[in-house]
């Protein structure tokens, strides 16, 4: 095979982004300044979003693949400007979290930049080996922000709870993968779904259901969920905004490709499978959530019943709806983003603990009326009310659901709806709430924190009123 | 232009009212007032410059102002407005009660004054758009989009008592009962709109282009997506199994919200089953009318005994709606035209009425601090023009003849005792108990020993006007209601052709109907 330039243009975005970690760690060894590592992180995550219209998968629309090993079509690029988004907000998020923070404060764009240069390398992957690498560099940065407060012992434990269980579902998934193997005789994506299988391929279609279990434990679907509250409420407020958006992205895109790639022989009986985990995510996300008084918990529990949603298009009618996935997607990552960034905006490192109850909720509208109203349409948009692009996906799953006339799956996705109102209600309505506010950590507000969930709310408002755009580019998407 | 400026106004009034608070706490008011005034004004407009009566025998969709936009166009949606006569007459209905509503809250609020009428004119400027929307998925858009600031108005302005949690419950309640109703909707549109795809290869949302749909689907799923409409207007209208949120929401609401609630947005789930259910589902909808109507025969009674029972003025009054909405469910479903011009007159008057009271209500609670019946009684003694409207505004409930009340129910009996003979009956034995919970109403404010002693406040110049102006129109209306049935005529007219093609009804006359039109003996000289 010949390489030359032209070979690994596709990669151009991981490619500065790694070239961005390595200078960031440079600059580290230098000096330490915490203002300059940002700044690099940040015009890292910028260049590499710019860089993207330079790839020929982008402005061709052709898809590419970079060897054997990664792939780069519409949809790639896709999740690709998702999580190179996510990051960018993520690491402003960040740098205002972590500015009071008392030990070293650099450290921690390093980990962001590598996980999501993983995340990138993941939702690329046409091949288990790259597979493997994408799904461990995602997450073994995250330990270790999870952790990175860790004179908070909620944050320690987060971070083991989460390494554990994160290590068993890569032994899940490695065992799936040499299953597969074994019976199918190759590792890449693309020759799985050019095999020719014998009857009864047991093996493979064990090994293809064990991959997809270790990623449902990534996407914390029932009964895979039971860390996500914990990990969710130990983790700094900006960690838990990119667990929630980029290691989700990342891992629905692959999990798409797999799905889409594998023959039907494999993917077929895992869909009831499939089916059933999603009614319980569903169920069990919005149930557990309803009595939360801690919004982070809050949060992690609606992100179970979201990816419940998300499997509805995934499964339904034994048929990938990769549009209706990419729209609502677009649309949870923003509106979490904007969820997440309202908790880091009222929390600091330096304090014992983020400011995530909702008493510290209460009355937020009246002390910072431009926070309170974003974190209004914030919550209406994870309700998936008209008007925010929370509807906009949700419309698509719906549309998703009543064309393949999966009336169960509607039924879940109305019921579930409808419990979750009340949860995202109890926070809205505490926003104004004219109660005294007792609590034991002062609640500040940052500043410019706080302009930027404004900023993710006017989007999810922008992207729910005059959708066609968004709609129109993801139509495009090959 | 002029029907989005219908929207529009309340709209950016909203938005006007609340930065003009910063002005003086008074500015809300007068902004949120000059608003309705000019949707009142436009519809009255509209009322004299449009000709309603002149088709009736092509009996097609015949729209008096249509506007139309791109908006998505990849899904195949399109911002469409369009008026017609059924449109028309709730706009006018609309227009009248949110000037009311903005009157009647113009001492009780006095926190957050832009706020709340923003919020006002908000939910209005989303019930505008309900009447007026053609496409399916604008139509859903602002059916969900004025419960938000319905549910901010019930938990944030509503009644003061020591648990705040309950009115907040109450709004909670609310806003989930009609949410879910809202996507058990959204599935009938969806599932229309996908069967329309499947046949031309064409996303469209088009209320006209989804009009001969249900020829293209099986008689089971057209029934079941019929279910799905239905259910989503139920829970609004609301009946019975699913009308729990009503009585709730009523009694923590401001007087405002009341008026907003009972008069008009109620009205859109009528609306709403004779613009959409009836037309688009016309078999299924006939297969279910016996269920429907004995749906509203229960909603009828029951509604009529727990408002018997309750000892807070504002739940009685939001029984008697329950009541009241099972004759416009049973009036719906008859659909013969008779019935269907009784309707208009029906959810005109009821939303006049009701409105009527709940402002009387919020006045008594401005004198007497309390909702509660037990505690009133008197109060014939104690002021002078209070007692007399709320006696009025009793039997108007009760639909004594001379109230426009009276006119709608005596249209929808009549009509429907072609259909259902024996339901009808039973239903019209129901007037007894209207008779018995107005009285019992009457009887527990007006009578009896004040427990308080001297004279209190009379009504103001200003409360005084918004009651006598909902007299009057009820009264005009009930003497002469003609010129209102021949707005609706026509709209009502296509509905019948829908729903039954062959003339079933037409129960007591052979030859032109007296209900409307120009053939109509009385606009004839």
């Amino acid at each position: 095979m010949n390489f030359s330039f032209a070979t690994f243009l596709p990669l151009l975005p991981v490619i500065v982004l790694s070239l961005t970690t390595v200078t960031l760690m440079l600059a580290i060894a230098i000096k330490r300044h915490h203002t300059t590592s940002f700044w690099i992180t940040a015009a890292g995550f910028l260049l590499s979003l710019l860089s993207m219209q330079y790839t020929p998968a982008f402005s061709d629309s052709v898809a590419t693949p970079v060897t054997g090993l990664l792939l780069f079509d519409g949809q790639a690029y896709f999740y690709t400007m998702l999580i190179l988004f996510a990051g960018l907000v993520c690491a402003f998020f960040l740098r205002n979290f972590i500015q009071s923070y008392q030990g070293n404060r650099e450290e921690i764009y390093l980990l962001l930049l590598i996980s999501v240069a993983g995340g990138l390398v993941l939702v690329a992957s046409s091949h288990m080996a790259s597979f493997f690498i994408g799904f461990e560099l995602l997450s073994v940065p995250l330990y270790g922000m999870v952790a990175y407060t860790h004179e908070r012992n909620r944050a320690l434990e987060a971070g083991i709870k989460y390494l554990i269980l994160s290590a068993a579902a890569s032994a899940f998934m490695l065992f799936g993968m040499a299953l597969v193997y074994a019976q199918v005789g190759t590792l890449s994506l693309i020759g799985l779904s050019k095999s020719v299988l014998i009857a009864d391929s047991y093996l493979a279609g064990f090994g293809v259901a064990m991959i997809v279990i270790a990623m449902c434990f990534k996407l914390s679907l029932t009964p895979f969920h039971l860390w996500t509250p914990d990990v969710y409420q130990g983790a700094p407020a900006p960690v838990g905004a990119l667990l929630a958006t980029i290691s989700k992205v990342a891992v629905f895109a692959i999990l798409i490709r797999l799905l889409v790639q594998a023959p039907d022989e494999l993917t077929h009986f895992l869909q009831p499978i499939l089916v059933v985990i999603l009614i319980a995510s569903i169920v069990v996300g919005n149930l557990l959530a309803l009595t939360q008084n801690n919004v982070k918990r809050m949060f992690a529990y609606s992100s179970i019943a979201h990816m419940g949603y998300l499997f509805i298009p995934l499964v339904a009618g034994y048929e990938v709806d990769v549009k209706a996935v990419n729209v609502y997607l677009l649309a949870y990552v923003v509106t979490t983003l904007g969820a997440f960034g309202a908790i880091s905006a009222i929390s600091a490192a330096a304090n014992t603990g983020d400011c995530e109850t909702l008493d510290n909720f209460r009355g937020l509208f009246w002390r910072n009326p431009y926070l309170g109203g974003a974190m209004v349409f914030i919550m209406l948009s994870l309700a998936g009310i008209p008007l925010t692009t929370g509807f906009i996906g949700k419309f698509y799953v719906f549309m998703s659901a009543v064309n393949t006339s999966s009336w169960g799956l509607l039924a879940a996705l109305i019921l579930g709806s409808g419990v979750g109102l009340y949860y995202y209600l109890r926070l809205m309505i505490a926003l104004f709430s004219r109660d005294a506010i007792q609590s034991d950590t002062p609640v500040l507000i940052n500043r410019s924190s706080a302009i930027l969930v404004v900023l993710m709310a006017m989007l999810v408002v922008w992207l729910g009123i005059y959708p066609q755009p968004s709609l129109e580019f993801i139509a495009t998407l090959k | 232009m002029t029907l989005s400026a219908l929207i529009l106004i309340p709209f950016v009034g909203g938005l006007l009212c609340w930065q003009g608070e910063r002005l003086g706490a008074g500015i809300p008011r007068w902004i949120a007032l000059i608003c309705m005034s000019l949707v009142l004004a436009i519809g009255i407009n509209f009322w004299l410059a449009g000709d309603y009566s002149g088709v009736t025998a092509t009996a097609g969709l015949n729209w008096q102002a249509e506007e139309q936009y791109p908006w998505i166009p990849i899904l195949g949606v399109s911002i469409h407005f369009a008026l017609d006569g059924l449109s028309l007459v709730m706009i006018l209905l609309t227009g009248l009660l949110g000037v009311i509503a903005v009157g009647c809250s113009w001492k009780e609020i006095s926190t957050n004054v832009g706020a709340f009428h923003m919020n006002l004119l908000w939910s209005l400027a989303g019930v505008l758009g309900v009447f007026l929307a053609l496409d399916m998925m604008l139509f859903f858009f602002f059916w969900e989009l004025m419960l938000i600031p319905v549910y901010f108005l019930i938990s944030l302005w509503g009644r003061a008592s020591e648990n705040k949690q309950l009115r907040v419950q109450a709004a909670t309640k609310f806003f989930i009962y009609t949410q879910v109703g809202g996507l058990i909707m959204l599935v009938g549109i969806l599932a229309l709109v996908l069967v329309n795809y499947k046949a031309t290869q064409q996303l469209s949302f088009d209320y006209e282009t989804l009009l001969g749909i249900h020829k293209l689907i099986t008689p089971e799923l057209q029934f079941i997506l019929m279910l799905c409409f239905f259910i989503g207007f139920a829970v609004k209208l609301p009946i019975v199994p699913v009308h729990s949120w009503l009585p709730d929401a009523h009694a923590e609401a401001p007087t405002a919200g009341s008026v907003d609630l009972a008069g008009i947005l109620l009205k859109t789930a009528g609306y709403g089953m004779l613009r959409f259910t009836l037309p688009f589902f016309p078999d299924a909808s006939q297969e279910f009318a016996n269920a429907a109507m004995l749906l509203g025969i229960f909603g009828i009674f029951y509604g009529a005994f727990l408002a018997f029972v309750q000892t807070d003025i504002k739940r009685l009054i939001a029984y008697t709606s329950i009541s009241h909405m099972g004759f416009v469910l049973i009036g719906i479903y008859s659909g013969n035209l008779l019935t269907l011009q009784g309707l208009a007159i029906q959810m005109l008057a009821h939303g006049l009425c009701a409105g009527g009271l709940f402002v009387l209500a919020g006045q008594l609670h401005e004198r007497l601090g309390t909702y509660d019946m037990r505690k009133m009684g008197g109060l014939w003694a104690n002021y002078s023009y209070l007692p007399a409207l709320l006696m009025f505004f009793a039997a108007a409930l009760l639909g004594i003849p001379g109230t426009a009340n009276f006119v709608g129910e005596f249209l929808i009996l009549i009509g429907a005792f072609k259909v259902v003979p024996v339901l009808t009956i039973v239903a019209t034995a129901s007037l007894v108990l209207a008779g018995v919970y107005s009285l019992i109403l009457i009887h527990r404010t007006l009578f009896g020993k004040s427990p308080t002693e001297g004279k209190g406040i009379d009504l103001s110049a200003r409360e005084l006007t918004l009651v006598v102006s909902l007299a009057v129109v009820l009264l005009v209306i009930g003497f002469y209601p003609q010129p209102l049935l021949n707005v609706s005529v026509e709209a009502m007219t296509f509905i019948q052709h829908t729903y039954a093609p062959v003339d079933v009804s037409n129960p007591l006359l052979t030859g032109p109907l007296p209900v409307g039109g120009s053939a109509s003996p009385v606009v004839t000289p």
